[in-house]
């Protein structure tokens, strides 16, 4: 399948939470497709909700589609306040390429995209959205998440044990050589800085492992610290030993009142590299191991609310397109300089 | 902070179990990642047109190649 999909298809990965609401024209065109492809309406009747920015609704879906956005195949989770009762996403793969291949079918009857087309370049992008931020000469990690091995596993039967998510974490330059100081030596122990902490911990130590979840508030922070530990040096390099903690506790209301708490008390533990002589990290191994109870709206937790252990670990990202993707917490609106200023 | 009964306690973390729980924890090479996913769509557009080719989106609620 993945041949087919390489072979056939310009395969695109986007963040539909951001571009439904994005006025501006790569907006516009993820809406004619998802208010066709989710929602069943006409290609004339999508073109005339393109403005509508502010639906409320989910536009979430596999698509395939022309470049003038007729759309050819799709396949979408239910969502109750759509024009029709649609289908769940791909999980199935049979019925996945399926629809690939039936879409390959309609692609050879369509009605738009008969001759080569030039898409020029957009000129204007809605300015509430960030849209720079990967920080080219700083530190780029990325996360994994998942849920650790239990004594007693009491999650309903049809839930998958093994589920897992990924995350991207971000530093600038000048945040990185504030963690390190020019004369450390072997013994001396380094506070991190607080407001790389306060990032780590509310936008990062999150119960990301079924689905997205919302960044700790600033108050839900009880507690939280690390340090750093010179274990050797040289003139060229640094070896450092983080350790730390963090409690975070939040009231609220989730799913319809069942959740009224959601916590996280973690210790944390990492091996970095400093290489003086490049002023950047070689290595940025870290763990964070510790209990999580409750669940948010999205994050799929609502017959998992009991404390249970999760993994948080980090590690210098690759060098590849995807791992240029900005942090979860970076990609609402105003959220790159939430982010950094945390 | 309210106390909670633990009956699924957390692994100790030190420095003889940070190797498995970091392995274990870490982001896993998967197959959907040999898919070269452009992540942006106006870009994704561009080279389908320049391609003549039909584009295949995934959509989804966060980003895909991060975190959804």
């Amino acid at each position: 399948m993945i041949e087919f999909v390489n072979e056939r298809f310009i395969p695109v990965a986007v963040n539909n939470s951001r571009l439904q609401r994005q006025a501006d024209d790569e907006g516009r065109f993820l809406r004619l497709i998802s208010w066709q492809g989710r929602y069943g309406y006409s290609f004339d009747e999508a073109q005339a909700r393109l403005e509508d920015i502010d639906h409320g609704l989910n536009h979430q879906g596999l698509y395939v589609v022309t470049t003038e956005g007729e759309v050819l195949g799709s396949r979408n989770r239910l969502f109750p306040g759509g024009k029709l009762p649609v289908h769940g996403v791909g999980s199935d793969p049979d019925q996945f390429l399926w629809m690939l291949r039936r879409a390959l079918a309609n692609w050879e009857n369509r009605k738009t995209q008969r001759e080569a087309l030039k898409i020029e370049d957009l000129t204007y992008r809605d300015p509430t959205f960030s849209w720079t931020g990967y920080p080219e000469d700083g530190l780029v990690l990325h996360l994994g998440v998942r849920d650790l091995p239990r004594q007693v596993d009491t999650r309903p039967s049809g839930m998958k044990r093994e589920a897992h998510n990924q995350d991207y974490v971000w530093f600038r330059r000048e945040e990185v050589l504030s963690m390190v100081p020019p004369d450390a030596g072997v013994g001396d122990v380094i506070p991190f800085p607080e407001g790389l902490v306060r990032r780590l911990v509310r936008y990062h130590l999150a119960d990301y492992v079924r689905g997205e979840t919302s960044s700790w508030s600033s108050e839900a922070i009880r507690d939280a610290a690390m340090t750093l530990t010179v274990t050797e040096e040289t003139s060229e390099w640094v070896n450092m030993r983080l350790s730390g903690s963090a409690q975070l506790f939040e009231d609220g209301r989730w799913y319809e009142g069942a959740c009224r708490e959601r916590g996280l008390d973690a210790s944390l533990l990492g091996y970095l590299r400093f290489d003086r002589r490049v002023e950047r990290f070689v290595r940025f191994d870290v763990v964070a191991v510790g209990s999580r109870w409750g669940g948010t709206e999205y994050n799929v937790r609502q017959d998992d609310l009991e404390p249970a252990p999760i993994g948080i670990a980090m590690t210098i990202a690759g060098r590849e397109a995807r791992d240029r993707t900005a942090p979860h917490a970076c990609q609402s609106r105003g959220g790159l300089e939430r982010y950094f200023n945390a | 902070m309210m106390l909670k009964e633990i009956i699924n306690s957390a692994p100790a973390l030190t420095d003889e179990t940070f190797s498995e729980l970091f392995e274990a924890c870490r982001p896993q090479r998967e197959r959907w990642t040999d898919i070269p996913w452009i992540g942006g769509l106006w870009e994704g557009r561009q080279k389908a047109a320049r391609e003549e080719k039909p584009l295949f989106i995934w959509a989804m609620n966060g980003h895909p190649l991060g975190c959804t």
